[in-house]
């Protein structure tokens, strides 16, 4: 007997790859080129031909599911060399793109951080949040933001515990609906590219780990190190910065509430570790991000599309350091309103980088981990080797 | 047809650019309607690329089965006037009335010369040999195979070298004249067929393929060379590295082709001609293993009995995917050649004594430009255009397998009469 394999093509899903930077799709012959061009595709399951196709078909769970979509990373030595201008790279980035919306609770949230028109209102929640606490913490009295000159205290226009809350319940929220989106996404991994003949689980952790924290698989790219640097220096940037921000919430809220002699009071101040850590992550942030976005501007052939969602998360991101280090140069210049102005203005980019982590572009750090210890799991990630 | 006492000035009905298969018929097909024609070929030898290939398909017959009947054509009939080492400077005029100026290069030997042959054994000068595509050498006084008129023909760049002279004192016949100038003629024509084909694309710009690099990695009118029974190899097809036997070879198709890098469209032949080379292969090596790397094979009409004939010999493998990765093995200078096996999703990376890399046509004429006002496509062939009048045959217009550039040549004949009439 036969077995009928019917297809069902999304032709919505094929639309929503061009639009997210996609457009080349339907250029792709499948000659292959692009597979063993790739320095990722591993020998025996190399992508992206195979996913170029998913897509023109519009089997949208398969493609969506499939973490190679996650080993690339990119470089799009893919699309240069592709003979009919297909870009697979940029194809690839297209569908991660569209990931986060796919498997993201809810799904209306994914589709808002997607489209342009709605950044105001996203960005007019926190400001609104953001002028509640300034107001309510300040009594409505909020003449002493406008001096030019004089003391600035952070903490009167904007308190601890508001903000803590705040942002306790945004980082609680985010886990909470990042987890469902990334527990239908390893669902979905696992059913529709089963796998064995890994490492199992623990092993894949660990190497994914560690291949995150060397940027091994960027320092592969031979096209583009400015990349490499960028995004290393970004990661390291953003998790001193943060490592810096958890040990102020310790040591400024935690500790002191704990009635221990170890806490410290607000602002902490140079050459305190904690503030070391805030300052070296800013600046790592603002290099990498100088670079990654000088990068995108050049507008090269191996840079790829560069979409909505790839700008408005490299500039968010770049952004909250920026603030964040005029924050401090501002407070000690002692120049309130700018301070305050800048701070404003940190407070709303970091709710919404934190909030609307699980359907932004910051979204990969957890998609992809997730689908690099899957791919390494069953012994898909194994890049082949091409020394002869 | 009028020639002038000196030669130098000729009236004729219709001026034929290029000297291959598709200028020889244009020439033909004028002469036998009636009218003049003058055949001008840039080399000292007839029938272009067709002359240096070993066979046609999908019949497999030599070359020279068609350009001999060609050349006698040629050579007993008086309507036609060939000039080989004659190229084209200027053009000018319109259709029904134009004036072409040509310079004829000197051969340095005369018609004294018998094709004895003792001046190429005295010589003692090797120069890369083009005809044979950079395999192997020839000498600086040489016969090419369809050389017209049949004499030898001296280098230019070494008939001052001081070895030369041992080249002129071998000759019995005083055939050597080393003061011939280029001469200037001047044709008056009322019509221009342009029929200047092909060259190979240039397979060193494609990096990942490693042609240049690699010694045992070659194109596909090398291979024809290797064939031929009058190449550099006297048709034996041996690994260039070593000269060793084939045992495993493979053919890389649309090397550069179909690929907006290079050449953005098809070639049209080349997929029945890497078919052709593993009839050669074949019939040197009945073991050896043919791995043939293809998009689709593109063998319209009546080539899809070749290409079904061909892919049933058991030895014969067809691998879906584009060979896009070549390196070699240091020692044994075998090469791996990296594809993707779109049918079962794996990338294979096969060891190969050979590889031989179906490059495409580029027209002549894209790069050495035709001296009139006549427009060309995007990829260099040329456009019909009523007010130039100037009307391509063969591979000038798209690219053509032989029997097809004939069929179009006798086209274009008409078409060039036509126009020149009705000016």
């Amino acid at each position: 007997m036969l077995k009928a394999n019917i297809l069902n093509p999304d032709l919505e899903f094929i639309r929503s790859v061009k639009k997210a930077g996609g457009d080349s799709l339907s250029k792709c012959y499948q000659c292959a080129t692009c597979s063993v061009v790739c320095t990722l595709a591993p020998k025996d399951n190399p992508f992206p031909r195979k996913q170029m196709v998913m897509t023109q078909w519009g089997l949208k769970e398969d493609v969506l599911a499939d973490p190679a979509i996650w080993l690339c990373h990119q470089c799009n030595q893919c699309s240069t060399e592709c003979p009919r201008g297909a870009r697979p790279g940029d194809v690839l980035a297209a569908l991660r793109a569209l990931s986060f919306q796919h498997f993201a609770v809810p799904s209306f949230m994914g589709k808002a951080l997607a489209n342009r028109a709605a950044l105001p209102l996203l960005l007019l929640v926190p400001a609104l949040v953001m002028l509640g606490i300034l107001l309510g913490a300040s009594s409505g009295d909020i003449g002493y933001v406008f001096h030019f000159f004089g003391e600035v205290d952070y903490a009167r226009a904007f308190p601890h515990v508001a903000l803590d809350v705040i942002f306790v319940i945004g980082v609680l929220l985010m886990l909470g609906m990042s987890s469902i989106g990334l527990y239908r996404f390893w669902n979905s991994m696992k059913a529709l590219h089963p796998g064995s003949g890994g490492p199992g689980f623990i092993s894949a952790t660990i190497a994914t780990i560690f291949e995150i924290g060397t940027h091994d698989k960027f320092a592969k790219c031979e096209s583009d190190k400015k990349r490499y640097y960028g995004h290393l220096l970004i990661f390291y940037g953003f998790i001193s910065a943060l490592i810096a921000t958890a040990l102020n919430f310790l040591f400024v809220v935690i500790i002191k509430f704990l009635g221990s002699p170890w806490y410290l009071t607000s602002p902490i101040e140079f050459p305190n570790p904690v503030k070391l850590f805030g300052i070296a992550g800013g600046i790592a942030m603002i290099i990498g991000g100088w670079l990654l976005i000088q990068r995108r501007i050049s507008g090269d052939d191996e840079v790829g599309e560069s979409t909505y969602q790839d700008w408005v998360f490299l500039i968010v991101l770049t952004s909250v350091a920026v603030t964040g280090m005029l924050a401090w140069i501002l407070r000690i210049l002692h120049l309130p309103i700018l301070a305050y102005a800048d701070y404003f203005a940190h407070l709303v980019l970091v709710f919404y980088l934190l909030w609307y982590l699980p359907y932004t572009k910051f979204g990969h750090v957890f998609y992809r981990t997730l689908a690099l210890i899957y791919a390494k799991s069953i012994g898909t990630d194994t890049p082949r080797q091409k020394s002869a | 047809m009028e020639i002038s006492e000196s030669g130098d000035r000729i009236t004729t009905d219709l001026l034929v650019v290029g000297g291959g298969i598709s200028g020889m018929t244009c020439a033909i097909e004028a002469s036998e309607l009636g009218k003049d024609a003058v055949l001008v070929e840039k080399e000292p030898y007839l029938g272009g690329r067709v002359a240096r290939m070993n066979q046609y398909f999908p019949k497999l017959c030599p070359p020279i089965c068609g350009m001999e009947i060609n050349l006698k054509r040629l050579r007993t009939n008086d309507k036609v006037k060939v000039l080989t080492l004659t190229t084209v400077d200027e053009v000018s005029g319109k259709p029904g009335g134009y004036e072409v100026k040509l310079t004829v290069q000197p051969r340095y030997v005369n018609n004294n010369c018998t094709a004895c042959e003792e001046c190429e054994k005295a010589c003692e000068i090797e120069v890369e040999d083009d005809y044979n595509y950079g395999i192997g050498k020839r000498k600086a006084v040489y016969m090419p195979s369809f050389a017209y008129p049949t004499i030898y023909v001296a280098d230019p760049n070494y008939i001052k070298d001081p070895k030369f002279k041992a080249c002129v004192d071998a000759c019995k016949y005083d055939a050597f004249d080393l003061d011939m100038q280029p001469q200037t003629i001047v044709v008056k024509t009322r019509g221009i067929v342009w029929a200047t084909g092909w060259k190979p694309y240039d397979a060193a710009k494609i990096e990942n393929l490693g042609f240049g690099k690699y010694q045992n990695v070659i194109t596909n009118v090398m291979m024809e060379r290797l064939a031929s029974p009058d190449g550099p190899t006297e048709g034996k097809i041996n690994r260039p590295s070593d000269q060793a036997a084939i045992t495993k070879i493979g053919f890389v198709q649309c090397a550069g082709s179909r690929d907006e890098n290079h050449l953005p469209y098809c070639s049209t032949v080349c997929c029945a001609a890497s078919l052709k080379h593993a009839t050669y292969v074949r019939e040197q090596y009945p073991d050896a293993e043919i791995h043939i790397f293809y998009i689709d094979i593109r063998t319209p009409g009546r080539l899809e009995d070749f290409y079904v004939n061909i892919d049933s010999n058991e030895k014969v493998f067809m691998h879906r995917g584009k060979a896009a990765e070549i390196r070699e093995v240091p020692d044994s200078k075998n090469l791996i050649v990296a594809a993707e096996n779109t049918l079962t999703g794996e990338i294979t990376e096969m060891e190969l004594d050979m590889v031989v890399l179906a490059t495409g046509i580029v027209p002549n004429i894209a790069e050495d430009h035709i001296p009139a006002d006549t427009p060309l496509d995007e990829w260099g062939f040329l456009l019909p255009n009523a007010a130039s009048g100037i009307v391509g045959a063969g591979v000038t217009n798209r690219p053509l397998e032989v029997s097809a550039c004939v069929q179009d040549a006798t086209g274009s004949v008409l078409r060039a009469l036509n126009t020149a009439e009705r000016s």
